[in-house]
């Protein structure tokens, strides 16, 4: 178990910057996942991590001692790759038994036949056989171990990549993408798996995705990458709740989030589509602003002045719930409320309705940079705007 | 269902059944129909000539006799007392022996080399390939140049070191030998991309599994990942190397002739010999046979270790 300290990481590919200085405390024990859309540099991040990719600049420690010059089977890291990387004609015993031979046995005693002869290496044979015994059954795979991975199905070879990254017990375990190549259903069921042994093997976890609700749902905290910069750090329920940045807000979430264009006005509020919406943010009068509301806390009411109105384009049932699709005039974007599916018996594609929320649930972020700006109500919390 | 077990008790309807084993017999017949073309050129062109050269082997044709006797095994024992025949067995099975491994591992050595370095690439390859594409007539000559025992490179250099200058083709103990290094010049090319296009298939991510996995070494990572990876390959590489070893001719037929005293007799020369030179056409025909039958001999072990061990 250890700290992964990552500073002021550099990297660039010809003429491409894929890392611009990045700056990342990872705390023993910890499950961070890295996030973001593809080529935002997170596998780059973790393969420098790992050492299979060297950094222009900046240094990686572990457990507090820097690595930069270690080669990475010096580094005690353990790696499940996104294709699995299982050896295609070993079984899957000999599979998960790798790692143990390469590091506790001598070259010799790894030979075929003279590896055989030594008493000492036998004992240590023995030994790797029960822990590789151990790991599968742990991971349920112990009737596999006699198979090639061509035999093994998907989630199967999974675990085995798995099983062979903890069976020696790393300081920290990497992942790439190990979820990306299973079926929709299998990836929901080996997020828990997942995050399962994290809890029980309470080893350091660095996880790469591009798939948000892997990260909310497995993540101590979440890094957030776009472009090769890293936007924001923090616990999943803050990510998704206080987003730092535009692009955070919208990359976290599904559906996503809606956006709204406003400037804001000589009352200090926010004017969006000729209506006043009652938020202030701390910046001058004139300023475009883009204003988040997360779906679900939209709501549908009655079209009516003084209230942002739209047209129903779609509804789709998901049983408890139902996501309302709407056109509103003068917005490019689509606007997406989820509501409780019982509210909206009523409600007809191509009927104009008037959008419902919370001054306090809208998001402000700066027009042209997207950052977050600080914003407070100019209504009382509770009170719901509109309504 | 029903339509079957109508079928397999000979129920009512018999129109039905009738019907459906018609069809079966015309898509049978339009299977046979349309492989037909491709049996027929396969009966004429291979397996009939192989068919005529076994019978011709019973007999003691000679080319341009107006008739011939069968005589049965006869040629077959005749082989077994001609040293010329012992001679060419063994120096073939020799030259096999010593070109395959050679050419494979050398071939082998040189993709791995080529394939790590950074640039030259392309040059190293068409240097290693330049004797596949060449006419190894033409390139038989320019080896019996080099080799010349009075002007050759070889000779030259060799002098140069104080070594005595060698008519190496023309020697028993050297003959042999040189039409191997030949062999072995022309066969590792071919090997070469065969090995290149395998190393090119293997994943990186393997490599770099074993990198974490703790295999940091050049050795252990052969060992673990190169060698068995491509042993469907090397297995190709083998036998096609075996095969074209086996048939032998050009370099022989310009170089030494299977001289001095046969000292670099092989197998295919000497049916070459028996057949065009002597016309003694049923004893080459038994020369043929035995030839085949090495060939079907290394085909067979082929498919049989393709089945079994090779397979991912």
């Amino acid at each position: 178990m250890a700290a992964v300290g990552i500073h002021a990481i550099q990297k660039s590919f010809g003429s491409v910057d894929v890392l611009k200085s990045i700056d990342l405390a990872i705390e023993d024990g910890e499950f961070m996942t890295l996030v973001g859309p593809s080529g935002c540099g997170k596998s780059t991040l973790l393969r420098i991590i790992a050492g299979l990719e060297t950094q222009d600049a900046g240094s990686i420690s572990i457990g507090g001692t820097a690595v930069d010059k270690r080669r990475p089977s010096a580094r005690d890291l353990a790696m499940v790759f996104q294709s699995y990387a299982l050896y295609p004609h070993l079984t899957v015993a000999q599979n998960i038994a790798v790692p143990l031979r390469m590091r506790n046995l001598t070259m010799t005693e790894r030979l075929p036949l003279i590896g055989r002869l030594s008493p000492k290496a036998a004992g240590k044979r023995t030994e790797i056989d029960r822990q590789v015994r151990r790991v599968a059954e742990q991971l349920d795979i112990a009737h596999l171990l006699d198979r090639k991975p061509k035999q093994l199905s998907g989630g199967q070879r999974q675990r085995v990549a798995v099983g062979r990254a903890m069976v020696r017990d790393p300081n920290v375990f990497l992942m790439d993408e190990p979820l990306s190549n299973l079926d929709a259903k299998l990836r929901v069921h080996m997020r828990t798996e997942i995050a399962d042994l994290h809890r029980s093997l309470g080893t350091t976890f660095i996880y790469v995705t591009h798939d948000q609700a892997e990260a909310m749902t497995m993540s101590s905290r979440i890094a957030v990458m776009m472009e090769g910069d890293l936007i924001q750090v923090a616990p999943p329920a803050q990510v998704y709740d206080d987003p730092a940045d535009i692009r955070v807000a919208e990359f976290i979430g599904s559906p996503k989030i809606n956006i709204l264009t406003g400037t804001v006005t000589e009352h200090g509020a926010v004017g969006c589509n000729g209506v006043e919406i009652g938020v202030q943010p701390e910046c001058p009068v004139g300023t475009a602003v883009k204003l988040g509301v997360r779906p679900e806390k939209l709501e549908i009411g009655a079209a009516g002045p003084g209230r942002l109105t739209a047209e129903i384009r779609h509804l789709e049932n998901l049983g408890p719930d139902m996501l309302v699709h709407l056109r509103m005039r003068d917005e490019t974007d689509p606007i997406v409320a989820r509501c409780p599916a019982e509210r909206l018996r009523e409600a007809r594609i191509g009927d104009q309705v008037g959008l419902v929320f919370s001054a306090g649930d809208v998001l402000v972020f700066d027009g042209k940079t997207g950052r977050r700006l600080p914003s407070h109500c100019t209504a009382p919390v509770q009170e719901k705007l509109h309504a | 269902m029903p339509s079957t077990d109508t079928m397999a008790f000979g129920g009512p309807s018999p129109a039905v059944f009738v019907h459906a084993k018609r069809r079966s017999l015309a898509a049978h017949l339009t299977a046979y129909a349309l492989s037909a073309p491709a049996l027929f050129l396969m009966a004429l062109l291979l397996i009939g000539p192989v068919l005529v050269v076994l019978m011709m082997s019973f007999t003691d044709y000679s080319l341009g006799n107006a008739s011939f006797e069968w005589v049965g095994l006869a040629n077959y024992a005749e082989m077994l007392e001609d040293d010329v025949f012992v001679k060419a067995i063994g120096n073939t099975l020799l030259y096999v022996g010593i070109v395959v491994p050679a050419s494979v591992f050398l071939g082998l050595g040189a993709a791995m080399l080529i394939e790590s370095l950074t640039f030259g690439r392309a040059f190293w390859r068409a240097v290693y390939f330049l004797p596949v594409m060449a006419t190894l007539m033409a390139m038989a000559i320019v080896w019996e140049f080099m080799l010349n025992a009075r002007f050759g490179m070889i000779s030259q250099l060799l002098a140069l070191l104080g070594l005595p200058a060698k008519n190496w083709l023309q020697e028993t103990s050297t003959a042999l030998p040189m039409l191997m290094v030949i062999g072995i010049w022309q066969a590792l090319g071919f090997n070469m991309v065969l090995f290149m296009a395998g190393l090119t298939s293997i994943p990186r991510d393997l490599y770099e599994a074993l990198e974490l996995d703790g295999g940091s070494s050049s050795w252990s990572r052969f060992w673990t990942v190169t060698w068995p990876l491509l042993s469907p390959v090397t297995l190709f590489v083998v036998v096609i190397t075996a095969i074209r070893s086996f048939q032998v001719f050009d370099p022989v037929h310009v170089l030494t002739k299977g001289g001095p005293n046969n000292a670099s007799m092989v197998l295919i020369y000497q049916l070459y010999q028996e057949g065009f030179d002597f016309f003694r056409s049923a004893y080459a025909a038994g020369l043929t046979v035995v030839f085949l039958i090495f060939i079907f001999a290394i085909t067979w072990v082929k498919s049989r270790v393709m089945e079994k061990n090779v397979h991912y």
